[in-house]
């Protein structure tokens, strides 16, 4: 596996740096900005300090599988992570819900059912990382909680326990030749783009160009690598349907977009960028590019909290 | 937080990336320049070159040695060129508290041509230009616009050798410092220029003197920095007279 | 390149020879930096010291055209000293091989030498063959007349002293490097030669390569990782160019031009398809008549039947004497040979030699139509500084062309692998590229044709010749396709298919392909492996960088050429640490072997070098006009009279012309004592047609130079940024002095011989920056390939009292 490309941490004080400049650069975008940070930054701390998860019997599909892309948790789960989830809940809910007054209650009643089983946590996080709507709203409503809601809030309390996870799972990834557009550990969509920085390989004469495309899990903040001319939503290279804008100006930031799926990813050149994100929020700075992608009829590739516009 | 660069010549090989680079960001015009005996072109720094790789070769120890030294504002921690003009318009030149950057404003637009030349005496690297059109002075901005809109200089991003960096000061004083320590195991005689002093830190591998006349200040050290700065007491004597 | 740029790294000693690598091909230099961080040594030879020299561990000044002297050198010191890679030699090459009694070399010149016909007669350099024409063979290399014997005995001369005394390198200096580099010759290490232009532009160009192939299989270099013998070839595409034909002395897929002498696709079949000299012998070139006759059917489709002899006829022949090289061409214009043509990608006012002449021989033309991205010397060559545009006859048309990032297709690079670029930007409306507009063209020529007729319409009017230019269409068709239902040894293919490999084609009209060499490279509809980007391989692979899944490469995706000399006759690799291919539980692993043929020592192996009809590789080689060994002469003018250890000065075989233009200076003339080299620049791309036009690239480098040393510069009293006249028997350039100690001068036999060394980029049509610096350079040309005698010339230089080329 390549090294990722963005080596910026996720800490809790590299997520409040984010907030703090993004106050500043971007002033339009304060109702997001109001609205994430607390949760992002109680998301970084917990994915620093939560227990490993417990694997239990899990072990990893065959390799033969995984190059033909099955990702490490498209059959089993790890025995342990429904408890991490119930872990993340604890504290997370309570943090999103002084953001989001208005379903704090509804909040609250989530987190009890899950703590009490009466919501089977596998279950849902089976239904989030097989993007089963339906299978999603069925489990929120035999538990009496609001469809919606949990919709909302499951991954985003799902996301410090799998991220957690990941990084535990990473040495099991090898070899450059995933070549999916979906996350190797989890199978998530991803969430925002890097293209790399120039090869840090010690050569003293050329540093050689960079710009080798990474993705980044929208789920759990696992990165990888694709070709740059591979569209990660329907795998299209025709380079005639691929294509890319930016905001003048701004060499760093841009939408790459698919005319066959009309899908679009926001990515950031780190070739250019001065102080990257950590790349599990770093799509949140780039939300006025999502906004003219929508506009120009594209769909986000991930659906994230902060990119439902419409 | 104070921003820094850190430019190593010894991985520089003059390929002027940086100098064009800096020329089609700040969409400067080309001059109509002479070959006059050297690589080096334009000759000097100018009102649209605001970057300029300087060639130099030397025959030292039997061997031919070639230095390049892609020249630029240094962005002084206390820039003398700054104390000089706020002595004769306040906002003539300004320095950004949070990056470091000292940069030249419209304001100088209002400066004569003897009080630039007072502003470009005090800098001990011989920067500041002055557009005789514009009567606008000129200078390296350390790509302004761009920092503050998270995006690295134009210069760095394009360097393909990893001679220019940029980035927190701390980053950079700790890559210099780590890169110091290698090149003085072939090159002993190898240095930094003005690390205390300035926000352009360059690593040069040999004698400051074989890289440009101006590639060290006169009398930098840490130590001697209020006689350094009384030197500065030229230019004020003259603006009191003036004045009075 | 035997190699592919990633391999340079491998490297354990890099020698930069006729190149500046570093300002010229950079990323080949990236990675010979980092073989230098993996402790490799790495030498630059070169008349300047450059940024590549900068970068080097040892930089030698050497004379300019000196070169086979220097190899010639190197060769010697590693026979005299034993540092050869025996098992190799006697395993590979073709150093047990006897050579006929009538072989001699006597001063300079080799036997079978006719000095009317100024030609040698090769057949008396062949090799000794038995009743069964098989070559015959001493491997105890006792026999006089055994390859090594006679390489030992042609290189004898060739010792320290003669060297330095003809190159001006020091003794001291050349025994280091020589020292440097005869450490390859042992299993574990390798040495890689990286040459460009400066080696090619003499008239013993194509001798100065083959002392790298002798030297690198002397010491066990070729097919090993971090070996080789390495053009570099960078974005003009000459790779691919060459490989497609872009010459005319040869058909797409390095096969020869027909001959008049060669009436039948028969004739010509049986003429260039040699016989094997050896039971273990490929052989690969047997396979011509299916080459041949599988480019023709793509050519000419259903018309090629081998009733109509695939077309064969039709194909314009030339006498085996004739040339139309482009020196050869502008020389039949000059002399009014010429009515009209078509220049396109090239500015031959600018970039030829002798180009004074160039220019009058454009003169002549009745009309011309170019296509360009600006205006340069050539498209405006009527109305050149001097010329009264009234007086020119010449018609122009001037066709906008559409600059490479406003086309797409595949381009090969210095490695030989083939990459497919995109369209980057829209072309502007009314710029077309180079393929539409040779489609449109033919296709209007065609209809003419079919509608008035014509003197032999044949060829024009039964073209396969698409409606429109499509680069993905014509890469299949490179590639080639079946042309009927065909059952292959139980294994159905249908028509319109796309072959695998060129294993594949056939000789009787079932296949198409235009170019047996890209074979393979497109083998599944819409999937091209030129578009691969896949980085995944095995970690013996990964030693070596290898990358086999990243784009595709000729032949048949073998990055390293001959790889199978890279393992013992039983397969083992000579260096496992850095293996290339290895023979293990009876199949090849790593790179794709030369042939899937199981090791030499066992039942039904083959030698290595597949190519040639021994399968052993060539130390002596006498396939070439010039002599079976390379020998040293010195360039067509040159600054000495004597040559240093022999009778003969410069080669007996060079081209040269005999128009009144055509002025050669004598050996030490007075009049032009000093040695001119030229070269290119990094600002400037080229002949400078397209970056003088960029406004900040001129700002950087603005007019014309030339680089002399201090001494040179004290003796003529010319001081740094003077401006100077640099003068040839043939021209006169104004420069402004560079006044360097990158440039040195030399001792060559006891005296002081100067250099100086000029770009090639400037031109009048951009106004200040200087004229054509070809006005001065030679128009003499290697007898092989008549590439011209760039780099070396002598002139004089003096201070100017006035300029007007660069005010
Ligand atoms: S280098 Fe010169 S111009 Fe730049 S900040 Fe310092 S004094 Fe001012
Ligand atoms: S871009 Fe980098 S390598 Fe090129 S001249 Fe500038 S500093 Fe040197
Ligand atoms: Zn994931
Ligand atoms: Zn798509």
């Amino acid at each position: 596996m390549l090294e990722p490309a963005n080596r910026t941490p996720t800490t809790p004080d590299t997520v409040r740096t984010v907030f703090a400049r993004l106050r500043e650069r971007k002033p339009d975008l304060r109702e997001i900005t109001d609205a994430f940070e607390e949760t992002s930054v109680t998301q970084a701390r917990l994915a620093e300090e939560l227990p490993l998860v417990d694997l239990g019997e899990w072990s990893p599909p065959a390799s033969e599988r995984r190059c033909e892309g099955v990702s490490l948790l498209a059959d089993d789960l790890p025995a342990g992570l429904p408890a991490t989830l119930i872990t993340v809940a604890d504290t997370l809910l309570p943090v999103l819900g002084r953001s989001f007054g208005t379903i704090e209650g509804e909040l609250r009643a989530f987190g009890l059912a899950l703590a009490e089983g009466r919501l089977d946590g596998a279950a849902l996080i089976r239904a989030v990382l097989d993007r089963n709507r339906l299978g999603l709203a069925g489990l929120a409503e035999a538990a009496g909680l609001s469809p919606g809601v949990v919709a909302f809030a499951a991954p985003m309390v799902l996301a410090p326990a799998l991220a957690r996870l990941a990084s535990d799972l990473a040495p099991l990834l090898c070899g450059a030749s995933w070549g999916k557009g979906t996350c190797p550990v989890c199978g998530g969509l991803p969430a925002v783009s890097y293209l790399g920085k120039r090869d840090e390989d010690g050569n003293e004469f050329l540093v050689g160009g960079g710009g080798r495309k990474f993705l980044v899990c929208s789920q759990c903040a696992s990165q990888w690598h694709l070709p740059r001319v591979t569209c990660p939503v329907c795998e299209c290279t025709e380079s005639g349907k691929l294509g890319y804008f930016r905001v003048e100006g701004c060499d760093h930031e841009r939408i790459d977009y698919c005319e066959a799926c009309k899908s679009y990813l926001p990515g950031i050149d780190l070739r250019a960028a001065l102080d990257p994100a950590p790349a599990a929020i770093a799509g949140i700075e780039l939300v006025h590019l999502d906004l003219l992608a929508q506009e120009r009829g594209y769909r986000p590739a991930a659906e994230l909290p902060w990119n439902r516009l419409d | 937080m104070p921003k820094s660069f850190f430019i190593d010549t010894s991985k520089c090989t003059a390929c002027r990336g940086c100098q064009l680079a800096c020329k089609e960001w700040n969409a400067l015009d080309a001059n109509a320049t002479k070959q006059v005996g050297t690589h080096q072109n334009p000759p000097d720094l100018n009102a649209n070159n605001y970057k300029l790789v300087r060639f130099n070769e030397h025959v030292i120890d039997g061997k031919v040695r070639w230095f390049f030294f892609p020249d630029q504002c240094r962005h002084c921690l206390t820039p003398p060129c700054k104390i000089v003009a706020d002595s004769i318009k306040e906002g003539a030149i300004t320095q950004d508290e949070k990056t470091g950057a000292v940069l030249f404003t419209a304001e100088t637009k209002g400066l004569t041509k003897d009080d630039f030349q007072s502003i470009r005496e005090s800098c001990p690297y011989d920067i500041p230009r002055r557009n005789e059109a514009t009567g606008l002075m000129a200078k390296c901005t350390m790509c302004f616009e761009r920092i503050t809109n998270g995006m690295l200089p134009a210069c760095v991003k394009v360097c393909p050798t990893g001679t220019m960096n940029f980035g927190e000061r701390e980053a950079m004083l700790e890559l210099a410092n780590k890169r110091l320590a290698e090149v003085k195991k072939t090159f002993p005689r190898a240095s930094l220029a003005n690390p205390d002093d300035v926000s352009v830190i360059f690593l040069l591998q040999d004698d400051p003197k074989y890289y440009h006349s101006s590639a060290v200040a006169e009398a930098p050290a840490p130590l001697d920095r209020k006689a350094f700065l009384a030197k500065l007491v030229g230019p004020f004597g003259r603006l009191a007279r003036e004045l009075s | 390149m035997t190699q592919h740029w990633i391999d340079i790294k491998n490297a354990d000693v890099v020698l930069i020879i006729g190149s500046n690598a570093a300002e010229h091909h950079p990323i080949s230099f990236r990675w010979v930096t980092k073989a230098k961080d993996n402790g490799a040594v790495v030498i630059h030879v070169d008349p300047k010291f450059s940024r590549t020299s900068a970068r080097a561990d040892i930089h030698a000044h050497l004379r300019p055209g000196t070169d086979i002297a220097f190899m010639g050198g190197l060769i010697h010191y590693v026979l005299s000293n034993k540092k050869y890679f025996k098992e190799y030699v006697d395993a590979y090459t073709n150093a047990a091989h006897l050579v006929g009694e009538k072989y001699a070399f006597n001063d300079g010149l080799f036997s079978g030498w006719n000095a009317d016909k100024r030609a040698y007669d090769r057949s008396q350099w062949a090799f000794e063959l038995d009743e069964n024409k098989q070559v015959k063979k001493d491997p105890t290399y006792k026999n006089p007349r055994c390859v090594i014997n006679l390489l030992e005995k042609h290189y004898e001369r060739y010792n320290l002293k003669n060297v330095a005394t003809t190159t001006g390198i020091p003794e001291k200096e050349l025994e280091v490097i020589y020292g440097h580099y005869a450490s390859t010759g042992i299993r574990d290490r390798a040495g890689t030669i990286m040459y460009a232009l400066g080696w090619t532009q003499h008239t013993y160009g194509v001798q100065i390569i083959r002392t790298s192939g002798i030297l690198q299989l002397l010491l066990g270099n070729i097919g090993v990782a971090g070996g080789g013998v390495n053009a570099l070839r960078g974005e003009p595409n000459v790779q691919g160019s060459t490989d497609h034909c872009l010459l005319y002395h040869i058909l797409p897929g390095y096969n020869p031009m027909p001959f008049s002498t060669q009436p039948t696709l028969a004739d010509y079949n049986k003429a260039n398809t040699p016989l094997a000299t050896d039971p273990k012998s490929a052989n690969w070139w047997g396979n011509r008549p299916k080459y041949m006759a599988s480019m023709l059917k793509a050519w000419f489709g259903d018309a090629a039947t081998p009733e109509s002899d695939f077309g064969y006829g039709w194909l314009p022949k030339a006498d085996p004497s004739d040339d139309f090289s482009y020196m050869y061409m502008f020389d039949r214009a000059y002399k009014g040979q010429m009515k009209g043509g078509f220049i396109l990608g090239l500015n031959p006012a600018q970039s030829v030699p002798n180009s004074n002449k160039v220019r009058k021989a454009l003169d002549n033309f009745d009309w011309l139509i170019m296509m360009e991205l600006h205006h340069s010397e050539t498209t405006d060559n009527w109305r050149r500084p001097g010329v009264d545009p009234k007086k020119v006859k010449t018609e122009c048309f001037l066709v906008p062309s559409a600059h490479r990032l406003e086309r797409e297709g595949t381009i090969s690079n210095s490695g030989r692998w083939q990459m497919w670029h995109n369209k980057a930007i829209q072309e502007p409306k009314g710029v077309k590229s180079f393929g539409d507009f040779h489609v449109e063209l033919m296709n209007k020529v065609i209809e003419l044709y079919k509608k008035d007729g014509g003197t032999l319409p044949e060829p024009i009017v039964n073209l396969d010749w698409p409606q429109k230019f499509d680069a993905d269409t014509q890469a299949k068709k490179n590639n080639g396709y079946y042309t009927k239902d065909v059952t292959v040894k139980d294994k159905q293919f249908k028509k319109g298919q796309l072959i695998a490999g060129f294993a594949n084609l056939a000789d009787d009209g079932s296949t198409a392909s235009a170019n047996w060499l890209y074979c393979g490279g497109y083998v599944e509809d819409g999937k091209p492996l030129y578009k691969r980007r896949d980085l995944t391989q095995t970690a013996e692979q990964a030693a070596i960088g290898l990358f086999p899944n990243f784009s595709w490469c000729w032949p048949v995706n073998r990055r390293i050429l001959y790889n199978r000399a890279g393992v013992d006759p039983d397969g083992n690799p000579w260096n496992p640490a850095k293996m290339v291919i290895a023979w293990k539980d009876g199949k090849w692993v790593g790179d794709v072997p030369d042939g899937a043929w199981p090791p030499m020592s066992q039942e039904g192996g083959k030698n290595p070098f597949i190519m040639t009809q021994s399968g052993m590789s060539q130390l002596y080689g006498p396939g070439r006009l010039d002599g079976p060994f390379p020998e040293h002469y010195e360039p067509v003018e040159t600054p000495i009279t004597q040559h240093p250890f022999s009778k003969q000065l410069s080669s007996p075989v060079y081209k040269f012309f005999d128009s009144d233009l055509d002025k050669l200076a004598k050996p030490a003339d007075a009049a032009f004592p000093i040695v001119l080299t030229t070269y290119s620049m990094t600002e400037h791309w080229c002949g400078g047609g397209e970056t003088r036009n960029v406004p900040n690239l001129l700002e950087a480098e603005p007019q014309l130079y030339v680089e002399m040393s201090q001494e040179l510069a004290k003796e003529k009293g010319i001081k740094n940024g003077d401006g100077v006249i640099v003068e040839s028997i043939r021209g006169r350039v104004e420069a402004i002095a560079m006044v360097t100690v990158r440039m040195k001068p030399l001792t060559v036999q006891g005296k002081t011989v100067h250099v100086v060394g000029m770009p090639f980029c400037f031109g009048w049509t951009t106004k200040g920056c200087g004229d054509s610096t070809n006005r001065l350079t030679v128009g003499v040309g290697d007898p092989n390939t008549s590439i011209p005698e760039y780099k070396a010339c002598l002139v004089n230089v003096k201070k100017a009292d006035k300029l007007t080329e660069l005010a």
